[in-house]
C-alpha cells in the first residue's frame, strides 16, 4: 500500500510538470484575486493567516498554502536525489565531510531567494501603487528563512522515514500550525513582529542544518 | 587475527534477504574473490564492508575497527562500486587530481605513474565525457590504487576492459598483493577471479559460501 502511494505521489505530483505549471497558474490567479480585494501590509497579508475558527480555514488560507507548496514540489526531490547520490570515490576518501550538507544548504538558500524574488515581484506588480517596498523586504527576508527551514525539515523527514511518510507528517504539521496560528514552528502565520519571527527562524535553521547533517549520516547509500 | 572480520552479518530490504548470516575472515595481504550472478548481493556485501548500509544484525571489523553506517574505516581504502562517478567535463588527469586533493597525500607524479601503467597517459588531457566504458573503467582502477591504498575493494573491475588491459590489471593485483595490500574483488566472471584470487567465495542470494 505504501509503495503504491509513493508511486502515485511521485507520478502525479513530484515528477509531473503539468501539475507544477497548474499550481503556479493557480498561485498567480489566487494572488491576483487577493490583491484586488485586500490590502498587503503588516496587519493584512497572506502570511497573517485566518485562524481555524471555521471549517473552511484551509480555503481561506489557500494563498499561504500555495506559497509553501509550489517550491516544495519542485525542490525537495532535487535536493533529496542530490544528497543520496553520493560519489563513492569522494565518500570513501572523506566520509565524515560536511561538504554535501553544506552544498545542499547553499542550494536551498539560492532556491529560496529565487522563489521569493518571483513571488514578491508578482505581489509588487499586482499592488504596485499601494505596497511598501520596505515591508516587502522585511517580510521577504522572513519568508526566505521560513522556506529554507521547511525545505530542510521535509528533507530530513523524507530521508529518515523514506517515501511518502515524511510528506504526510509535513501536511499534519501544516494543519497544526495553521490551526494554532503559531510562529514557533517554522511556518509564518503572523507578521506583526517580523524581527521576533526572523529570530525564531534563525534558531530553527541552526537546529535543522544539524539535523540534516545527522540524517545524512544515518541514511544508507544504496 | 584476521584483517577483515564479519560475524553473522545480515540485511533485509523490502522483505528480501540481501545479506544472509555472513561469517568471514580475510587475512591481510591476500586477494579474495567473490563470484556470483548479477543481483546476488556482491555489491551490497561490499557496501556493508564500506559502512554505507545499516546491518540488521552482525558485526564487521576492519583492522580491529568496528564499522557502522556513516563511518567508513580509518584505513586507506580504494574502491570501485558499480558505475564510476567521474566529472564528465573534467579531463582524466583533472578528475584524478581532484580525488587526490581530498586526502592530499600524493603528487601529480604518482598519478601520472599510475596512468602510465594502464596506458592512459596519452588520454590524460581528454575530457572523461569522450571516454569509452573501458577507458572509464581503467580510470576507476587507477583512482583505486594510485594513493597506495591498504585495502582495495573492486566490484566488477574488468567491465569493458580489453584482454591486454585485463592482463595488466591482473599483474598489478599480484604486485599489490606482494606489497601486503588486501584486495577484495567481485565479478560475475569466474575466470578473472580464479586467475588472481587466493580464495574464491560464491555469492548467491546474499549467502557467501566457499
Amino acid at each position: 500500500m505504501k509503495a503504491e502511494l509513493d508511486l502515485l505521489y511521485d507520478q502525479l505530483l513530484v515528477r509531473n510538470l503539468k501539475t507544477k505549471i497548474c499550481l503556479i497558474i493557480l498561485q498567480i490567479g489566487l494572488l491576483y484575486e487577493y490583491c484586488q480585494e485586500s490590502s498587503f501590509n503588516s496587519a493584512e497579508n497572506i502570511f497573517n493567516t485566518f485562524p481555524a475558527m471555521t471549517s473552511n480555514f484551509i480555503f481561506q488560507n489557500l494563498n499561504w498554502i500555495l506559497y509553501y507548496l509550489v517550491p516544495l514540489f519542485a525542490m525537495i526531490p532535487v535536493f533529496k536525489e542530490f544528497l543520496l547520490k553520493q560519489n563513492v570515490f569522494v565518500w570513501i576518501r572523506k566520509s565524515n565531510s560536511r561538504l554535501p550538507v553544506v552544498l545542499v544548504g547553499g542550494l536551498i538558500l539560492a532556491s529560496s531567494i529565487l522563489y521569493n524574488l518571483y513571488f514578491w515581484v508578482v505581489v509588487w506588480i499586482l499592488k504596485i501603487k499601494t505596497i511598501s517596498v520596505l515591508f516587502i523586504f522585511r517580510l521577504g527576508l522572513a519568508t526566505i528563512l521560513s522556506l529554507m527551514g521547511i525545505t530542510i525539515l521535509i528533507l530530513v523527514l523524507t530521508m529518515l522515514l523514506r517515501g511518502i511518510v515524511g510528506e504526510l507528517l509535513t501536511v499534519v504539521l501544516f494543519l497544526i500550525v495553521l490551526a494554532l496560528k503559531t510562529n514557533w514552528a517554522i511556518l509564518i502565520t503572523t507578521t506583526l513582529n517580523l524581527k521576533f519571527v526572523s529570530g525564531i527562524l534563525v534558531i530553527w535553521l541552526v537546529i535543522l542544518v544539524e539535523l540534516l547533517n545527522l540524517a545524512y549520516r544515518k541514511t544508507e547509500l544504496l | 587475527m584476521s584483517y577483515i572480520n564479519l560475524k553473522n552479518v545480515s540485511r533485509t530490504i523490502k522483505h528480501k534477504r540481501i545479506l544472509q548470516n555472513i561469517n568471514l575472515n580475510i587475512e591481510k595481504g591476500t586477494i579474495t574473490g567473490f563470484v556470483g550472478p548479477n543481483g546476488s548481493g556482491k555489491t551490497m556485501f561490499f557496501r556493508a564492508i564500506l559502512g554505507m548500509i545499516k546491518l540488521d544484525s552482525g558485526e564487521i571489523e576492519i583492522n580491529g575497527e568496528k564499522i557502522s553506517l556513516g563511518s567508513s574505516p580509518q584505513v586507506n581504502i580504494g574502491t570501485i562500486l558499480e558505475t564510476p562517478g567521474f566529472i564528465n567535463n573534467y579531463t582524466a588527469l583533472d578528475n584524478l587530481k581532484y580525488l587526490a586533493a581530498i586526502k592530499n597525500e600524493i603528487q601529480e607524479k604518482q598519478i601520472l605513474e599510475a596512468m602510465q601503467l594502464f596506458d592512459m597517459i596519452d588520454h590524460k588531457d581528454e575530457k572523461v565525457k569522450s571516454f569509452s566504458l573501458g577507458m572509464r573503467q581503467k580510470l576507476a582502477i587507477i583512482q583505486a590504487i594510485m594513493e597506495n591504498q591498504e585495502l582495495i575493494i573492486l566490484d566488477e573491475p574488468t567491465n569493458g576492459l580489453d584482454e591486454a588491459s585485463v592482463q595488466t590489471f591482473e599483474d598489478k593485483l599480484r604486485e599489490l598483493k606482494n606489497e601486503d595490500k588486501t584486495i577484495l574483488i567481485a565479478s560475475h566472471d569466474r575466470f578473472v577471479i580464479q586467475s588472481v584470487a587466493d580464495q574464491v567465495y560464491q555469492v548467491n542470494e546474499g549467502e557467501v559460501s566457499v
